[in-house]
C-alpha cells in the first residue's frame, strides 16, 4: 500500500515545515516502510548558507534527516496500529537511536529514501530499524531506534 | 537457595544484548551489577532488552517480568524460565 | 547578563555557515574541566517550530542534537584549528524530556581527540535548568576525507 501526502498529514501532527516527509511508496503493516522526502534548496535550512559556501555546506542537516527516517518509522508502527487517523490523545515519541552510521550527506535536488523495519512492538514501545538511501546511494543506516506512545495530555 | 548451572552460550548470548544496548565494555557488566543503579538503563533500555531477548530466543516475555529483570543474573532467570517452559 | 537577556540583546548567535535547520547554539563557554558548555534559549518562533506543533510548540528531541552538533563543531574548531570535522557516527541518542520556549538548554560537551586516527569522540548531555538531563548524546567525528562518508 501506499500513503499520500494527505494521509500521512491525518496521521501525524506535524506541520509544514517540520513535517519530513512526503510520501509513503510501500507499507506492510507490522512490518516495512518505504517512504521518501525530496530535499530542495528552497528549504528554511539553507536560508543563512553564505554564498561562496563549499557544497558540501549544502548538505541536509543530519537533525532533519534523523527526524524524517523517524517520522517514516512512526507512520508505519501508526499503521501498524490501525490508526489510520491521528486521534490527539497520544503521540508517538521519539526516545532513542542507537548505531547510526553516515555513508553519504544529501544535497538539493535529491531524494531521500526511508526504509523502516519493526522489529519488536511491547506495550506501547516499538523498536525499529532503518536504512536511508539517495539516488540508489547509501546514506545511512540505523542499528535501533525506540518510539514510545505517550499521552499527550501528560505533556502539556 | 537453588545453585543455577549456566548454560555458557545462552549466557553469552544474554550478555551480548546486554551490552550492546546499554554500551558497556565487557568488563563492566557483571551477573549482578544492575541495569538501572550501575548502568544508568531506563525503561526505555530494558524494554529494549526485554524485545531484543524475546528475538533471539523465540520466547514470549511478558511485560509483567520487566521489574524482575534487573542485572543478568535476573534475566538468565527470567529467560530459563519462559523458554524451557515453552518446549 | 542571564541568557535571556543577552539574547534579547544581541539576537542570540549567527547561524551556522552551513546548512541548519536553526541557530541552536546561543553562547557558549568552557567550564573549569575543560568541557564546552553551550545555551540555547528555547523560542516559539525559530524556524521550524511553527510544525512542532501547531497545537503548541515542543522543542524537537532532534535540535537538542542540533545544538550538540554545532557545539562541537565550534569547539572541534578551536581545538584544531584549520581542522574540519564531519560527523560519520551517532552511537547513541536519547531523549527523556522535552524543552519548552522559554526553556534554556544547557548542553555540556566532552570531546575525546584522537589525532592519530584524525578521530574525536564526543559525549554531549543536554539539560534544563534544574541540571536534570533531557537528552544525551555520543557522537564521533573524522576528519574530512578520511572516514566513510562521500
Amino acid at each position: 500500500m501506499s500513503l499520500s501526502t494527505r494521509d500521512i498529514k491525518a496521521m501525524l501532527p506535524h506541520r509544514f515545515p517540520m513535517l519530513q516527509v512526503d510520501r509513503v511508496t510501500e507499507l506492510s503493516p507490522g512490518r516495512h516502510i518505504v517512504a521518501e522526502k525530496a530535499v530542495t534548496g528552497s528549504e528554511p535550512c539553507y536560508a543563512a548558507v553564505p554564498d561562496d559556501a563549499p557544497q558540501h555546506a549544502y548538505a541536509y542537516p543530519i537533525s532533519l534527516m534523523l527526524e524524517s527516517l523517524g517520522q517514516s518509522g512512526c507512520l508505519l508502527w501508526m499503521q501498524s496500529l490501525g490508526r489510520a487517523a491521528y486521534e490527539g490523545r497520544t503521540a508517538l515519541i521519539f526516545g532513542s537511536a542507537r548505531g547510526l552510521r553516515l555513508t553519504s550527506r544529501v544535497l538539493p535536488g535529491e531524494v531521500m529514501r526511508h526504509q523502516a523495519w519493526l522489529t519488536a512492538v511491547k506495550g506501547d514501545t516499538a523498536i525499529l530499524r532503518g536504512e536511508t538511501t539517495a539516488a540508489g546511494r547509501p546514506v545511512l543506516t540505523l542499528e535501533s531506534m525506540v518510539a514510545v506512545q505517550r499521552d499527550v495530555t501528560l505533556l502539556a | 537457595m537453588t545453585t543455577m548451572t549456566y548454560d555458557p552460550t545462552r549466557l553469552a548470548q544474554i550478555r551480548e544484548i546486554a551490552l550492546d544496548v546499554l554500551e558497556l565494555e565487557e568488563d563492566e557488566l557483571t551477573m549482578t551489577s544492575l541495569f538501572q543503579e550501575d548502568h544508568d538503563a531506563d525503561s526505555l533500555r530494558a524494554i529494549e532488552i526485554l524485545a531484543r531477548i524475546e528475538k533471539e530466543f523465540k520466547v514470549e516475555i511478558p511485560q509483567s517480568e520487566l521489574p524482575r529483570m534487573v542485572n543478568i543474573e535476573a534475566v538468565y532467570a527470567v529467560v530459563a524460565e519462559h523458554a524451557d517452559r515453552d518446549e | 547578563m542571564s541568557l535571556i537577556a543577552e539574547v534579547l540583546l544581541h539576537g542570540g548567535s549567527p547561524a551556522p555557515d552551513v546548512a541548519a535547520p536553526l541557530s541552536a547554539v546561543d553562547r557558549t563557554w568552557t567550564d573549569p574541566t575543560g568541557a564546552l558548555v553551550a545555551e540555547k534559549l528555547v523560542v516559539a518562533d525559530d524556524p521550524y517550530l511553527e510544525g512542532h506543533y501547531p497545537d503548541g510548540v515542543i522543542f524537537p528531541g532532534v535540535f537538542s542534537l542540533e545544538t550538540a552538533l554545532q557545539a562541537t563543531a565550534q569547539h572541534l574548531r578551536a581545538l584544531r584549528p584549520g581542522a574540519d570535522y564531519e560527523l560519520t557516527t551517532i552511537d547513541s541518542v536519547r531523549f527523556t524530556a522535552p524543552f519548552r520556549p522559554g526553556d534554556v538548554l544547557r548542553a555540556t560537551i566532552e570531546v575525546g581527540l584522537d589525532d592519530r586516527s584524525g578521530t574525536a569522540l564526543v559525549r554531549c548531555r543536554c539539560a534544563g535548568r534544574d541540571g536534570a538531563d533531557r537528552a544525551t548524546m555520543r557522537l564521533r567525528f573524522t576528519l574530512r576525507g578520511t572516514g566513510p562518508v562521500a
